[in-house]
């Protein structure tokens, strides 16, 4: 893997983690996810929330890039960025499990 | 000038409703953080300048790491968190006995329906409603997207095709409020203004019937 997609992977899967929860979102609200219940919460809920938890912990196992750094400075760096974007996928996708979703 | 925009008809400091109040409690929140940290800022440019060539003792940690990344992550968890809560208020889903009235916006002319007794009331550019009591908003828009906004009265809310989109109002003193659309929408995007017009008791049962007012 090269230096430039090793210390820019952690932002990229925020990046694309963002899009997959907005489209989800859209996706179920127009499908009428939200009207089916299962387990006391919307099927739309139980969507969003599992897959923004599996993008946290996507971002977080992304640290072991670190581990395969060829220097200090790519492992110092790759540190900082995934753990900027697993920190980004926690607040940006944590709207999915305390607003509403179809409002 | 500095307070000219404290009050008029499309003023969000002089607010005529709870949801209004609220979203202006909060913008005189942020005003007063970040008058805080402006003065924070000057007076560290200050000392940097009165006291420049000595060497300093601060490490360059807690400018960085401190002030630089965990000051802000903390001022802006603190106010998306609060925005949130404010957002779920204003919205509130689920509000029955309340009176609905349907908003439909196109280019470039707003149209409000509500159903009386009487049958579907329909006004264009005018949004009655009675004061004080909450009512619920349901917005949607036949071509492009535009957006519902009565600043004296509450947040904006967008007006999209083929979706709607819920949102509660209440103005607390029978009186008119002015609203323009708030998302650009074409040319005539600027002139994309409505009324709402709170009516009394007596204004709003005389509405119902259908007599002009």
């Amino acid at each position: 893997m090269t230096l430039l997609a090793r210390v820019s992977a952690g932002l990229i899967l925020w990046a694309f983690g963002f899009s997959l929860l907005y489209a989800l979102q859209g996706a179920g609200c127009a499908y009428g996810w939200q009207e089916i219940q299962l387990f006391g919460a919307a099927l739309l809920r139980w969507f969003l929330v599992v897959t923004w938890l599996l993008l946290v912990a996507a971002g977080l196992a992304l640290l072991r890039l670190t581990r395969s750094a060829s220097s200090d400075f790519e492992r110092r760096v790759t540190l900082a960025t995934v753990l900027a974007g697993a920190g980004a996928m926690l607040v940006t996708g944590s709207p999915v499990a305390l607003t509403s979703a179809c409002a | 000038m500095a307070v000219g925009g404290c009050s008029g008809p499309l003023s969000t400091l002089d607010a005529a409703g709870p949801a209004a109040a609220r979203v202006a409690s909060f913008w005189w929140a942020m005003l007063a953080g970040a008058t805080a940290l402006s003065l924070l800022v000057f007076v560290l440019l200050l000392l940097a300048f009165l006291r420049r060539g000595r060497e300093g003792r601060t490490s360059p940690t807690l400018w960085i790491g401190g002030l630089g990344v965990a000051m802000p992550i903390v001022v802006l968890l603190a106010l998306v968190g609060y925005a949130l809560m404010l957002g779920e208020r204003i919205i509130a889903p689920g509000l029955s006995g309340t009176v609905v009235i349907d908003a439909t916006a196109r280019q470039w002319s707003w149209e409000f329906s509500h159903r009386t007794g009487e049958g579907m009331q329909v006004t264009h550019n005018e949004l009655h409603m009675p004061a004080g009591q909450a009512v619920v908003l349901r917005i949607a828009a036949v071509d492009v997207i535009h957006s519902f906004w009565v600043p004296r009265l509450a947040g904006k809310m967008d007006a999209i095709p083929g979706h709607v989109n819920v949102l509660r109002i209440q103005a607390e003193r029978p009186g008119v409020y002015d609203g323009q659309c708030a998302e650009f929408c074409g040319s005539g995007h600027s002139g994309h203004l409505f009324r709402v017009i709170a009516h009394d008791e007596a204004g709003w049962a005389a509405f119902q019937r259908g007599e002009t007012r």
